[in-house]
């Protein structure tokens, strides 16, 4: 379990992170967005040791990541933003060299190689340079190295920048595996809808400040933001949006075509709920009544916004 | 389980030095070029080795230690200069700072690099000094005077000595510097700019400010070692207390290398970036 408490960095004058507080257990994959600058890297650095805090602290199964860094060191996989990988030695002696530095037990070593390469799906790779590889299979090797010691977090600063389509979807894949694996995952990134699929909690950062954390749908829910809701009527449909406009919760109705309405909504679900059996009492003849969905980037946008005005 | 293994047990860091060995000497592995680059290095050894036991009147033995002394100096900051540097500068230190290793496993595991290297080129000095027929025989043959006439084991003891202590500073000397820079360029540069200042410039400051006077062999390293080998009257104690002064020096910049690199496993001043 990972409890983060009130983590605060500041550079001289500079504020980089603002009490950042949140707990993770195992099997969470969280998603830490931000844009660039707004503290993801510097809160994943002070998580992985490398930054000591200006105050507030952070705890892994219990061991305090100030007091104890060196049992801390020992129950994180930490990949950084770029990767750092030794060009000259081949893979399995990289992995045996990372293993030998978190004191894996020399007999248990080639069993804990070959493990780590058919996870990350290198195995044929064994004997290759690591200069050889591509970048996708570079990324990969990055994470193999991150597991030689069975960690219980895995801190990963924008994994997938710079990765292909293919190679991206390898990754969500992997990391989706090892969540199953109950271990707690931390994946940083700027692009949003590259985590919403197999996050399952989400945390918004801007400005050093953690805006919102929680489930995507939580956040979601939380936020009083507009969402789009669609009906499709067999017809009237320009008389339902005079009828609409003016409503409690709506700001906005747009006609779209004979037989649709689209209306901006700002009420809770018990309105909504109203406002269709006011619909439907008004005698229109409505067919279908559909929210669109919320997506990541939208609920960044808006989460965002208000930390910047 | 070896007794390699058991040393890494104790300091994991070790792990480096051993990855290199195995590919320089390990007979698996598919580094043909680099194996046969040693095996025509030891020919050539064992060339001249054979020459100057045949042909020891010819060859003044006694260059063996100049030249094996220079060798140790550039093989240290050729294997070290990199240690911490490079790791900077390839961005690998913070994936190395999370491992659970103190900065003290990080240092002394990496100062073994150079190990190897030295032993073996340490070793080929006595075989030098055997094949020309070594032992007090060997320095009575070339005249050389030892004012207190010392048995010639002191002698042996105090050259080899001599040998394994500037290694000892040469490698402690880089890895300091290499604790401090950014980039493998200037930790060479500086390096090897600190070591002839060391050897060099300051011994010859020295002597011009006490020339003539005994003390100077205590700060002057080359003086004592032409000392030992008989190029003047300073007699080969002191060559031990240059053994001293080097090993002391050699500790202090290590433990000077420790401190700057705790400071960073520590986390208070670790590179920052966004």
């Amino acid at each position: 379990m990972l409890e983060v408490l009130n983590l605060h960095k500041n550079y001289g004058s500079f504020t980089a992170v603002t009490d950042v507080s949140f707990t993770l257990e195992p099997g969470d994959v969280f998603g830490f967005i931000g844009s660039n600058g707004a503290g993801k890297t510097t809160t994943i650095k002070m998580l992985a040791t490398l930054l000591e805090p200006t105050h507030g602290t952070a705890r892994l199964d219990g061991f305090d990541i100030t007091e104890h860094p060196l049992e801390v060191r020992k129950r994180i996989g930490y990949m950084p933003d770029f990767f750092g990988l030794y060009d000259d030695v081949k893979v399995w002696e990289y992995l045996d060299y990372f293993s030998a530095l978190y004191s894996v037990p020399v007999k248990d070593r080639p069993g804990v190689i070959d493990n780590v390469l058919e996870l990350t799906d290198l195995t044929f790779k064994r004997d290759a340079m690591v200069a050889s590889l591509s970048r996708g299979m570079q990324q990969r090797l990055c994470l193999a190295r991150c597991l030689v010691h069975d960690p219980t977090l895995l801190l990963l600063d924008e994994p997938a920048s710079g990765l292909d389509p293919r190679a991206r979807a390898e990754l969500k894949e992997l990391l989706a595996e090892l969540g199953r694996m109950g271990k707690i995952i931390l994946v940083s990134s700027h692009i949003l809808p590259e985590l919403a699929d197999f996050c399952n909690k989400v945390g918004i950062i801007e400005r050093g400040n953690m805006l919102a954390f929680g489930g995507v749908d939580e956040i979601a829910r939380g936020l009083k933001s507009i969402k789009v809701l669609e009906f499709r009527v067999m017809d009237r449909a320009s008389e339902l949006s005079m009828w609409l406009h003016g409503k409690p919760n709506i700001q906005n109705t747009y006609l779209m075509g004979a037989t649709t309405v689209k209306v901006d909504f700002d009420g809770s679900h018990e309105n909504q709920v109203e406002l269709v059996r006011a619909i439907v009492n008004a005698g229109y003849p409505v067919m279908e009544v559909r929210e669109e969905g919320v997506d990541l980037e939208d609920v960044f946008l808006n989460v965002t916004q208000g930390a910047l005005n | 389980m070896s007794l390699w293994m058991r040393w890494e047990e104790r300091n994991p860091m070790l792990a480096e030095t051993r990855i290199v060995l195995r590919r320089w000497l390990g007979l698996k592995g598919d580094n043909l070029q680099a194996k046969l680059v040693i095996a025509a290095v030891c020919v050539v050894v064992l060339g001249i080795i054979g020459a100057v036991a045949r042909y020891s009147f010819l060859v003044d033995t006694t260059v063996a230690f100049p030249i094996a002394w220079v060798l140790l100096g550039l093989v240290s900051i050729i294997t070290l200069h990199g240690a911490l540097a490079r790791e900077r500068e390839k961005r690998s230190m913070e994936v190395l700072l999370t491992t659970p290793l103190t900065a003290k496993q990080i240092v002394l595991g990496k100062l073994t690099r150079a190990v190897p290297a030295i032993t073996a080129i340490l070793v080929c000095v006595p075989v030098f000094l055997l094949a020309s027929g070594l032992g007090r025989a060997f320095f009575k043959e070339n005249g050389l005077t030892w004012g207190d006439n010392l048995p010639a084991a002191v002698v042996m003891v105090a050259l080899l000595g001599y040998l394994v202590s500037s290694s000892f500073f040469a490698m402690c000397l880089t890895m300091a510097v290499s604790a401090m820079t950014q980039r493998v360029a200037a930790s060479l540069l500086l390096s090897f700019a600190l070591w002839i200042v060391v050897y060099l410039i300051v011994p010859i400051i020295l002597s011009s400010i006490f020339w003539g006077e005994a003390g100077i062999s205590m700060w002057h390293p080359m003086a004592a070692f032409f000392a030992l080998v008989g190029f003047s009257e300073y007699s080969s104690l002191s060559s031990f207390i240059v053994i001293g002064w080097q090993l002391a020096l050699g500790a202090g910049l290590l433990v000077f290398a420790i401190r700057r690199m705790s400071r960073e496993t520590q986390a208070a001043g670790a590179a920052v970036s966004g």
